[in-house]
């Protein structure tokens, strides 16, 4: 309680709440333009929050992550355009109820039950969190890098098309993660002797040139391509979209899809893309008139909304209990972890307890002001839509620069940029999935550091990874999905 | 771009790509007497890398003949593209050569002209709102945060 104290004191400041409300807006901002994410948003306030207190940095960080995956919901529901994947399935009912002339009913139905959603994903975060904390502050060696080789089989697997690709992507990532010093004896790898590989490269150049940059160069393909869509006109419904009675038949449709949102949320590499349609098609399948579905009703936007709220929540117990990210959004945090010096992991909890909380209480704070925003700001959003990329992404792009500069204020970071955004535009064409690559390059280190560290307890032998019953669990399933992945594609084929 | 052939030149430039990775983590001196050395996992990345891109070729070498064209993407597309490249990797060579402030008040202005469909370029636009965001952006980063931006002693 003492910690929930702390973390409620370092964020209810007049700064750490103007700071959460503009990363909600912009985030919202963001998700609601289709192209733009909630990755991106962070990618420009990244650079942003060096000079700011890691507490209030770690604030607006996660109040963009939430406003982003809220904020898709406003084109799906007006113009049929999902402003994030995890809003895909917020289209399927929601443009119909827009057809109809109910746009603003959908819209604040889809805000409600985003924010409901979240608290549920809050509250898993909340409980969970710390018993895996706790859990994992036994975990050695063995059971660090047999979990950090199943998260990037997991992610590999369910991050694109195909596991093969996946598992390329995941290979290129940990041997971009060798390039420098080795871990243990400090041999020099793949530096091709210029003296500025030798650190190796940073995490944030690499990961704003292949979420950012190469993104730009994909809009700077489909601008010229694209139609515009005017936006629906709307009239605005009554405060509460809905009856109670409707309100309270929503309950066991709201718990399953938020428990199908957690549950996803928690798996690297799956996210909210994937959870909102799943939880859709379960509250389809469970409904006493499936045959509705599609057509403009509540349970639909319910099912799809909640669960990928509640999946914010839930992606960050792997990320500050494990260092893990589960998937593109995360990786961004990570790395604003890192560049405040913070090493998100078990012992975050026990050094660094008041820093969790506060991140627990910005969570909190962030979904109440999306809610607010959201029902009360709905007008202003909407004509957000008509904001021009052309305006936005350029400026995005000396965000990143300025970034990848003020990280180490040398040229060599900015030029790791620009190689990683023309490196992801090519991987994005030749349909290799982006995840697998930085989660190869995140865990690289920790996967090699503990691998080797293991082995030499063992004098080289590897059969211990398999006597230790967490190490054995993990990377059992690891060999268990690849098999089996492998299998149903050479099937296939 | 067919997806054969997309699956072909691309496992053949990762297996090319793996070779040379590891010829080169052979080549890393052992130096540590106990568990593995630094080129282990190197060498073991690189073998499955090799693979992976050897099954890639596989199955896109099974796919050609099969596989219909795809949209085809058009030349202005790609040369929008380049030009984009063009002007980020020129805007890297300005902050070199002449500072952030009139680096970035070119990219801006150039870019957002690039970017706009051909019935809404306008220089005056895309002028105003450049020198706008530089300036925003410079005090912004410069005295509200403290932070060092590229300068070449001028700007």
């Amino acid at each position: 309680m003492e910690l929930w104290s702390l973390g409620f004191d370092l964020i209810l400041t007049p700064l750490a709440l103007a700071l959460i409300f503009s990363g909600v807006c912009v985030g919202m901002v963001f998700g609601a333009i289709p192209g733009m994410s909630a990755t991106m948003a962070i990618a420009l306030f990244l650079p942003m929050t060096f000079g700011l207190d890691p507490v209030m940095a770690l604030a607006l960080l996660v109040a963009l992550f939430v406003g982003g995956i809220s904020g898709g919901l406003i084109p799906a529901i007006l113009i049929n355009i999902p402003g994030t994947a995890s809003s895909i399935a917020t289209t399927f009912d929601g443009y119909p109820m827009t057809q109809r002339g109910e746009a603003g009913q959908a819209l604040r139905i889809g805000v409600l039950f985003s924010f409901l959603g979240a608290v549920l994903g809050c509250l898993a975060l909340f409980f969970l969190a710390p018993p895996l904390a706790d859990l994992a502050l036994g975990f050695g060696t063995f059971e660090y890098f047999s979990i950090s080789v199943f998260a990037l089989t997991l992610v590999a697997g369910l991050a694109g098309t195909s596991l093969i690709k996946g598992l390329a992507s995941a290979a290129l990532g940990l041997l971009l993660a060798m390039i420098g010093i080795a871990p243990i004896d400090g041999t020099k790898r793949f530096t091709l002797g210029i003296p500025d590989f030798d650190a190796g490269l940073a995490l944030l150049p690499v990961l704003l040139g292949l979420f950012a940059v190469s993104e730009i160069l994909k809009e700077a393909e489909n601008l010229c391509r694209e139609k515009k869509t005017p936006p629906a006109a709307f009239a605005m419904p009554r405060l509460f979209a809905m009856s109670w009675r409707a309100f309270t038949s929503q309950g066991v449709n709201l718990i399953r899809s938020s428990a199908i949102g957690i549950g996803i949320g928690l798996l690297p590499g799956v996210g909210s893309g994937t959870s909102n349609l799943l939880a859709y098609l379960a509250a389809k399948n469970s409904s006493k008139t499936p045959e509705a579905f599609g057509t403009g009703i509540a349970d639909g936007l319910v099912a799809s909304e909640s669960s990928n709220n509640a999946g914010v929540g839930a992606a960050m117990i792997p990320l500050i209990t494990l260092g893990i990210p589960g998937d593109t959004v995360t990786a961004m945090l990570l790395g604003g972890f890192l560049i405040h010096g913070i090493q998100p992991g078990p012992l975050l909890f026990q050094i660094n307890g008041e820093l969790v909380y506060a991140i627990f209480v910005a969570l909190l704070v962030a979904n109440v002001m999306m809610l607010l925003l959201g029902y009360f700001g709905i007008r202003q959003f909407v004509k957000l839509l008509a904001v021009p990329r052309q305006y936005l992404l350029p400026i995005v792009m000396v965000m990143c620069v300025i970034g990848s500069f003020a990280l180490n204020n040398r040229m060599f970071d900015v030029y790791t940029l620009i190689a990683f955004g023309a490196f992801g535009y090519v991987m994005l064409k030749f349909q290799y999935p982006f995840p697998p690559l930085i989660l190869g390059f995140i865990l690289g280190p920790m996967i090699e550091q503990n691998m080797r560290s293991a082995l030499m307890t063992t004098r080289g032998s590897f059969l211990p990874f398999f006597e230790r019953p967490v190490s054995a669990f993990f990377l059992t399933l690891a060999i268990a999905y690849v098999a089996a992945t492998l299998w149903r594609t050479l099937r296939r084929s | 771009m067919r997806a054969a052939f997309r699956d072909i030149a691309s496992g053949l430039f990762l297996l090319l790509l793996a070779i040379v990775l590891y010829l080169t983590a052979r080549a890393i001196p052992a130096r540590f007497p106990i568990g593995v050395d630094s080129g282990f996992l190197p060498e073991v990345v690189t073998t499955a890398l090799g693979g992976l891109a050897a099954i890639i070729i596989y199955q896109g070498v099974r796919r050609s003949g099969k596989d219909r064209p795809e949209e085809d993407t058009n030349a202005p597309v790609s040369s929008r593209v380049g030009f984009t490249l063009a002007l980020i990797l020129g805007y890297c060579a300005g902050l070199s050569l002449v500072g952030f402030l009139p680096a970035t008040l070119v990219f801006l202005t150039l870019q957002i002209y690039l970017l706009s469909p051909n019935a809404e370029r306008s220089w005056k636009m895309a002028g105003a709102i450049s020198v706008i965001t530089t300036i925003s952006v410079y005090a912004l980063f410069t005295f509200a945060f403290g932070l060092v931006l590229p300068s070449t002693g001028i700007w």
